[in-house]
This record gives structure tokens, sequence and C-alpha cells, in this order.
């Protein structure tokens, strides 16, 4: 592996129990991630996408195999540990949004500094947190819609937010799991832009997985899932200036 | 912190989760109503059975002297006071009547220190002041209205005067004079003024307040003024003996061979009841050396008198002296309708009793000394003599009581209960609905026992807020549980709260804190553990990547 990956999956496999017999999902995938890039996941639908970024990013536990970040094995860490980086280290993006309902955009955006902090440390952090919030949003261009809950959102709009939301606590990785599988083109164009803005502006690591080849080119590498594997990664069109 | 920031947030979006709190907080207030008010009557009625019994009584084995065994008694460390008690049964014989009585030879200054017969017989003499004054008038109104309608209510009121309460009520009287009272008032301004006062007089809680009503009344208006002004002496003379009573029971020093008792108030109306002008004791003693009997036991037969006090310098206006039978009340139906009291040495000068011989010797504990506490010291200075407490003779009743409020408290906690399935019902049903959402808290960083706490959170959230608004409702209400009484009375004409029933003057209620406690925690526990912890259990539970792909 190489020394200059911030995360790295090592032979992880993944099989789900159904019924009385196990499908394998994961087979064995390695792969690893660099700091800086935009690391793109493309493979047939089922073939196991999702279920690796949520492995890699440790909202699932492989069923054998290693995820290192930073040289830490996080598949054997504990609990509260693994809680612990997905607060501080990982931000997650979902192609369905999943932002809470009943909090405002700008709530939402505050929401993974909230969890991570105590009442008493909230209190003394909760002016900074909210600066952050806002600038956030501004950046994603939601600058006027802080108040506003989420059913008063377009789509693209919440992808907004919930980006701005996943950047909240400076993730060392960002995970997108088909960030535009819900939009039309033309947002989904612009959400692309964002996160690539992201990459370029403060060289923020992610993982992106999609179904658009052309967007795939767009990344740094594009690894190529086949059968439960990582047959090929490729190098993208962007490099790192 | 986003515990209770997602917490507060579901309790705020969710109009259900108001209805688990108003569950709390009926089932709260309930308790708090209720057992207040249990408590209120179980004091009430332990103060009477204690008073009625005295703190601790000893009965010392075989032939013992007043004289000789009082003072030992009362050298007892933490005794306050002591008194002879000559305890027999027998049979009240009036007319038609036989009356199974409870009898009490007592020293007349001594009794009213131990227990509290005095208190009792001061209370009687007032409720039969009280009376007296209203019927009285009743006569003053008949003189200050035109001829036919006073002469109607003259002669229902001088029935009135000379028979009791349930013979006056059998012959429908009390309503009859109610009436020609009211169609008196219409006629003018004095006789309206009169039966106003009489209103006032029945309700005035102190004697010496009434008889000052009636003696403005009287200054007021000059042509009953004289009426008015007896009537106010006889009150005052009323509340002079019902003081004096309060130190020493009323027994007259001789009457002839008549022995003067003193009664309970339900006994005095059933002897009126009865027409019965005076009344024979029967009790029954061993024979003794010299007599010519086999008999075990050999029959006596006393003629009684109620204990009465005549003022032989105030005439009535119909030429009679003014005089008031006097009877005890204790507020305990079979200590008033079965007991009777006389003077251990009148007893002995008659030949009921031995002279200077009792059979127990009763006993009162110093201020803020448990009376079972001084039952030890006693045991020791009366070797072999039985000792009892009060709670001692009575710990049935008293524990049957207890458990009466237990149960109740069990039963009204059912509420509360409710209220916890309720909750129960409803969080199972947000951690259904809001899978989605926990799975995103998991993957922004929360465990699984943040997401657990939101839930216990809000269960706790819920049974406080609902412990804390059922207190202030509770409390709202026990502290002015007569105030909402008298309402109720006046608005619906109903009577919730029968005051002769019960002889008291209003309704009992005592907050306890640690009946507060009692309650709080409870419930708290409940909303915690019965309405919260299986759905903080079912949330941490879940998978947050099952939650995510959740739809
Ligand atoms: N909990 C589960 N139990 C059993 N099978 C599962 C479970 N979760 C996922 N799978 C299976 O694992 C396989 C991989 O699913 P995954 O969601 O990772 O695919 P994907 O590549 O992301 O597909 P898509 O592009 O449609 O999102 C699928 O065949 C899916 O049915
Ligand atoms: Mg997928």
């Amino acid at each position: 592996m190489s020394n200059s990956a911030v995360l790295a999956a090592e032979v992880v496999t993944k099989d789900y129990r159904v019924g009385a017999g196990t499908l394998p999902v994961l087979r064995g995938v390695s792969l690893d991630v660099r700091p800086g890039e935009v690391l793109a996941v493309v493979g047939r639908s089922g073939v196991g996408k999702s279920t690796l970024l949520h492995i890699l990013g440790i909202l699932d536990a492989p069923t054998s195999g290693r995820v290192l970040y930073k040289g830490e094995d996080l598949a054997a860490a504990s609990p509260s540990r693994r809680a612990e980086v997905r607060n501080r280290e990982f931000g997650f993006v979902f192609q369905f949004y999943h932002l809470l309902p009943e909090f405002t955009a700008l709530e939402n955006v505050l929401m993974p500094a909230l969890v991570g902090a105590g009442p008493l440390a909230w209190l003394s952090r909760r002016r900074a947190a909210r600066d952050r919030a806002g600038d956030l949003l501004r950046q994603v261009g939601l600058e006027g819609r802080a108040r506003h809950r989420p059913s008063q959102l377009s789509g693209g709009e919440q992808q907004r937010v919930a980006i701005a939301r996943a950047l909240m606590n400076e993730p060392a990785i960002l995970f997108c799991d088909e960030p535009t599988g819900n939009l039309d083109s033309a947002t989904a164009k612009e959400i692309m832009a964002l996160l690539f803005e992201l990459n370029a502006g403060r060289r923020q690591t992610c993982v992106l997985v999609t179904h658009d080849e052309t967007v795939a080119r767009e990344c740094h590498r594009v690894a190529r899932m086949v059968d439960g594997r990582v047959a090929e990664v490729v190098a993208g069109r962007l490099r790192t200036g | 912190m986003h515990v209770l920031a997602v917490a507060l947030r579901y309790l705020r979006a969710r109009r259900l989760t108001w209805l688990s709190v108003a569950g709390v907080t009926v089932g709260v207030a309930a308790l708090i109503v209720i057992l207040s008010i249990m408590e209120g009557f179980q004091r009430d009625l332990r103060e009477r059975i204690r008073g009625a019994l005295a703190d601790v009584v000893v009965r010392p084995r075989g032939d013992r002297r007043v004289s000789v065994e009082l003072p030992r008694a009362e050298a007892v460390a933490g005794v306050a006071a002591a008194s002879p008690r000559l305890s027999t049964v027998g049979l009240l014989v009036a007319q038609d009547a036989y009356l199974p009585v409870s009898l009490d030879a007592v020293d007349p200054e001594r009794e009213p220190r131990v227990g509290k017969f005095g208190e009792f017989t001061a209370r009687g003499v007032t409720g039969a002041a009280r009376e007296w004054a209203r019927w009285r008038l009743a006569l003053a109104v008949g003189g200050s209205v035109e001829k036919s309608l006073g002469r109607e209510i003259e002669d229902l009121a001088s029935g009135g005067v000379l028979s009791g309460p349930e013979r006056r009520e059998r012959l429908g009287a009390e309503a009859r004079l109610q009436a020609a009272l009211e169609r008196a008032a219409a006629c003018g301004p004095t006789p309206a003024t009169l039966v106003r006062l009489r209103e006032a007089v029945a309700a005035a809680s102190d004697l010496r307040e009434a008889a000052g009503a009636v003696r403005a009344a009287a200054v007021a208006l000059p042509e009953v003024a004289q009426d008015l002004e007896w009537i106010a002496g006889g009150v005052e003379a009323r509340a002079a003996l019902a003081e004096e009573c309060r130190t020493r029971l009323p027994f007259p020093t001789s009457s002839g061979d008549v022995l003067p008792v003193l009664l309970g108030t339900e006994m005095t109306e059933i002897l009126e009841f009865h027409g019965a002008d005076f009344a024979k004791l029967l009790t029954a003693r061993r024979p003794r050396r010299d007599e010519p009997t086999k008999d075990p036991v050999v029959a006596v037969t006393t003629p009684i008198v109620p204990v009465r006090r005549v003022w032989a310098e105030r005439r009535n206006p119909e030429g009679r002296r003014d005089r008031v039978e006097i009877s005890f009340q204790s507020g305990m139906y079979e200590l008033d309708s079965g007991h009777a009291l006389f003077s251990l040495e009148e007893a002995a000068r008659r030949g009921l009793a031995a002279p200077d011989r009792f059979s127990e010797i009763a006993v009162r504990a110093e201020e803020g000394l448990e009376p079972d506490d001084l039952k030890g010291p006693l045991a020791a200075a009366f070797p072999g003599a039985e000792v009892q407490s009060w709670t001692d003779r009575r710990r049935s009743f008293l524990r049957a009581v207890q458990l009466e409020k237990a149960f109740l408290a069990v039963v009204l906690f059912m509420i509360v209960v409710a209220a916890g399935f309720n909750m129960l019902g409803t969080f199972l049903m947000m951690v259904a609905q809001k899978t989605r959402d926990i799975g995103v808290l998991r993957a922004l960083g929360a465990g699984r026992l943040g997401v657990a706490g939101i839930f216990a959170g809000l269960s706790l959230v819920i049974g406080l807020a609902g412990g804390l608004l059922g207190t202030a409702l509770g409390l709202l209400v026990a502290w002015n549980v007569n105030g909402i009484e008298g309402l109720v009375r006046t608005t619906t004409g109903l009577t919730p709260f029968p005051r002769e029933l019960y002889y008291m003057d209003r309704i009992p209620s005592v907050v306890e804190p640690g009946t507060l406690a009692g309650i709080l925690v409870p419930t708290l526990l409940v909303s915690v553990l019965l309405g919260g912890l299986l759905p903080a259990l079912r949330a941490s539970r879940l998978d947050p990547v099952e939650a995510l792909r959740y739809e």
C-alpha cells in the first residue's frame, strides 16, 4: 500500500446473511484514498459501491479485512472511537440528502458540531460554530435560506445544505454516495461543480460514488468495481496543481 | 448536546407528546389531592382516637389504690400527666330503650389533662350553644312579626327548643320553621335582620364572636334589645362553660341519690328520642363476703341524670331557669353513642365502685415524646403491669386505615402507569418514524448511547413536565380544597362535604413533603423505565446502514 494513503481498505470482504446462506457482496477489496484527491467509485448497480463506501466511512463493519485511517485500524476500533472519527474526520453526503426535517438549514449544518460537543463545551463553542455554519451556507450559495426547513427547499438546495453539513467539522475525507442521483442534469452539474470547487479550493479529499462516467472521468482517479472487487484503478483528467 | 436539542425539538414538533404530559399531570395531581385529604382525615382521626384513649394506659394487677399508684406513675420521667380510671360496662335503661355503654369513672380534673374528653365536652357545649341560640333567635323573630305568623313561629321554635334535633327532624319542624322565617323576613327590616343574625350565629366558629354579633344587633334593634341581650348573655355563659370544661369535666359535687353522667351527643339524642326524662344504669359487681347470695355477680341499678348546668339567676322569658344539658362530642360515633363518664368519687359514694380503687392509669407523654417510648419506663415502674400505648389498643384499625391509603395510592398510580404506556406507544412509533434520522445522526458521529439518550431524555422531560404541572395543580387543589368545595356548594347547591357527618368544619388536607417525593420519584421512574427504556434500546440497536436505507 502506498504510504501516501490517508485511508486504505485492505482485502475487505463483506457477506450478508440471507436466510440460511450468505451473500458475498465484497470479495476482497483493496483501495487507498490519497490526500487531496477526488476518487470516483463506479460499477454496476448492486456491485457493492455503497457497501464499500459505508465500510470506508466506518458506518458498517467489514466481514474481514482492515480499514486503515492514517495507519489506525478503524474496523477494530471501539464504537466510541469510530463515532468520534465519523464526527471529526469524515463527512457524508447521501443521494437522498437525509436532512433532519425538524431542523432549519442552519441547524442541520450545525448538527455535526452539536453531536460532537457536550453541553458545557457547546456553550463556549456555540458562537463560533454558528458563524462557521453561516459561512458554509454562504459558500454553497444559500445565505438567504438559513431559517428554512428542508421541506421548504428544492432537492438541489437540500443537497447543498447536506454538503455544508458534511463540511461543518472540517472533515479529512468527504464521502459522497451518488450525490446527484436524484437531481436533474443542470442541478447535478452545479452540485458537482461545487464539489470540485471544494477540492480545488481547500484540497478536500473526496470519495465519490457515481453512475455517471463523464463525472467519473473528471476526477483524479477512478476505481471500477466488478463482481465484488476493484477491477482497476485508472487516472482521471483532474491533476493536482 | 444534540441529545437535548433533538429531544426538545421532537417534543415541540409532536402534539401527541402533550397527551402523555397530560396523562402524567392528571395522575400526579389526583394522587396529591386524594392523598393529602386522606392524610388530613387520617391525622384528624388519629388525634381523636388518641384523645379518647390517652397516650399510654397502665393496668396493674391485683387490688391497687389510687393514692399509692398515681404518684408513682407521675414520677416516671416523660410522663406529663396521669389520671386514674375505673372502667366497666353496663346497660343504660331509659323507658323502652336498652343501650349498652362502656363506662369510665374518672377524676374530673385529671382526666382532661391526659386525654381529650375536656376538649370533646367543650365541643359538645359549643354545638349545643349554637343550636340553642338559633332556636332562641327564631323565637325572637316570632315576637317581632304580626300575630298569626308570630304564633306559628313561636309554636314551632319552642317545640324545637324542647326536643332534640332528631325528633324535630321527624316532625318536619325544621323545614316548616325555615319557611315561616322566610315569610317573616319579608315583613320588615327587624325580622329580616334577625333571620340573618340567626344564620350568622349558626355559622360562627367562635361563641364569643357569635355573642358579640348578637349584642351588636341588640344595640341596633331597640324593640327586641331585651331578648337579644338575654340571648347574648346565654351564649356568653355557655362559652364560659365550654372554657371551663376544657380543664375540668363539669360533674356537679352532689345530686342526692342520682348519679350525674356525662354522655356523648349521640347517646343524648337517642335518649331524647325515646322521650326519657330519667334513666337507670345497670351494672354488675362481685358480691361482698357477707352478702347472702351464691351468684358470682350482683346487679346494681343506679338512677342517673345527664350532667347539666343551671344558671339559677338567669330566668328565661317564659320564667324558667336557663339550663343546658352537657354532652361530649368526640366525632366518633361509637364513642358518642356508647360511652359514659362519671366522677370516680361520686361512683364510690353511690356504691358503684370501691373507694380509691381504679382499673387503669391513663398517662400523657410529654410534648415531643412518642407514647411508645414511654412504655419501657412505665413497665419498669409497674412490674407485672400491662402497659399499652394508644396505637397498641387500636392497632388493627389504624393499620386498616393506613392500608386503605396505600391501596388508594396504588390504584391512583395506575393513571401514571397508563400515561407511561401511552408514552411507550408514542415513542415506539416515533423511533419507527425517525429510523432514517437516527441513521443520519449515527453517520454524523452520534453514538448508540447518544441516540438512546434522545428517547430516554424525551421520557424524562415528559415525566418532569407532567410531574411538575401535576404537582402545581395538585397543590393548588389540595391547598384550596375548601374554597373549591364552597364554590361547588354555591353554584350547584350540592354538598360534597357534609360537615355534620364528619364533625369537621372544614375538609382537612395535609400536604406532606414525603408524600410528594413518594409520588414524584415513582412517576419519573415509570416515565423513564416504562415509557422511555424500550424505545431508547430500540433506537440504540438500529444499524446505521439499515436505518439510512430505510425509507
Ligand atoms: N442488509 C442487506 N442484506 C442483504 N443484502 C444486502 C444488504 N444490503 C445490501 N445488500 C446487497 O448487497 C449488494 C450491494 O448493494 P449496494 O447498495 O452496495 O450496491 P450499489 O453498488 O450501491 O448499487 P446502486 O448503484 O444501485 O446503489 C446488493 O445486491 C444488495 O442487494
Ligand atoms: Mg448505492
